[in-house]
């Protein structure tokens, strides 16, 4: 666009054009911040599924025995035994730990065991959300920390 | 003073301004349209929900969830929130449940349990007015 500028301040104009446009962009920012601010962020669904997963794992150790769920593969044992399916693998964490000889055990992303302890893991979705227990059979005590980074997805339907 | 470019421009600058101000209103428009019934939020939340019913499910578990906001945006959205399949889905293979009440897409969570779904349906709440519930028997 070729601009005419003459001595009448034609220059003027064209300089409001870009402040027209400025105010546009202002308007839509902060139509979207407080459509953001009344609806949130969402369902924050990270803690819940940790403590279901929690809740889960020990009823199966009272039901099964720990013993049995050391046997082989702790993830195998887990879907058999606990009634997982493979989407314990996927953005969550089993992790058990003997606090007697300090053998571990996991099952998902071994990670997320230092992540979920981050400063501000909680508030941040990018992190996950740990649950700690501790669990005894009479013999031995284990240290269980499950964790979920789980979040929803848009799905075609 | 050289009216003929003036009028010109002028009609050039209106017209511009004009094209900018019907952009700017479309997409205000669009974006309110689109979060005035938060469908987003609340396919979110139903999904994650009955994630969590099934998580604790055991088998032969008839689990009933009360629906009625869900089926009202969907409807509200052109869907038949009569028909279960059209606002809830459960993908078995990949282990998650996808809520839809939005003409496209859904929103889908995946839930930890190795039980599967053997039959689900929307139904009016027998004594109540305009309240669904969402009947889920596991297999």
């Amino acid at each position: 666009m070729i601009v005419k500028m003459n001595k009448k301040g034609d220059g003027g104009d064209v300089m409001m054009f870009f402040a027209f446009l400025f105010l546009i962009i202002i308007i839509l920012t902060g139509l979207w911040l407080g459509i953001f601010a009344f609806f949130g962020d969402g369902y924050d669904f990270r803690r819940a599924e940790a403590e279901i997963m929690a809740d889960k794992i020990s009823n199966c150790f009272g039901e099964k025995g720990i013993s049995k769920l050391l046997e082989g593969s702790f993830t195998e044992q887990l879907k058999r035994e606990c009634g997982f399916n493979d989407n314990i693998e996927k953005e969550r964490l089993v992790y058990l730990r003997n606090l007697e000889d300090e053998t571990e055990r996991f099952a998902g992303v071994l990670d997320y065991k230092n992540q979920c302890f981050f400063e501000g893991a909680e508030r941040n979705r990018n992190y996950p959300v740990c649950v700690k227990f501790e669990f005894s059979n009479g013999e031995e005590r284990f240290e269980v920390i499950t964790g979920s980074k789980a979040n929803e997805r848009r799905r075609a339907a | 003073m050289n009216k003929r470019a003036e009028s010109s421009d002028l009609l050039q600058w209106t017209v511009i301004y004009v094209v900018i101000f019907l952009v700017f209103f479309a997409g205000a428009y669009f974006i309110i349209d689109r979060n005035f019934d938060n469908a987003g939020f609340w396919e979110e939340f139903y999904a994650k929900e009955i994630a969590r019913v099934i998580n604790f499910a055991e088998s032969g578990d008839v689990v009933m969830l009360d629906v009625t906001r869900a089926t009202r945006i969907a409807a509200k959205n052109g869907k038949n929130a009569g028909n279960a399949d059209e606002v809830f889905k459960f993908d078995e293979e990949a282990g998650e449940v996808i809520i839809s009440l939005r003409q496209s897409g859904g929103t889908g969570y995946s839930y930890l349990s190795d039980k599967k779904i053997e039959s689900y349906r929307v139904e009016l709440v027998s004594g109540e007015i305009n309240k669904d519930r969402l009947i889920l028997v596991i297999k």
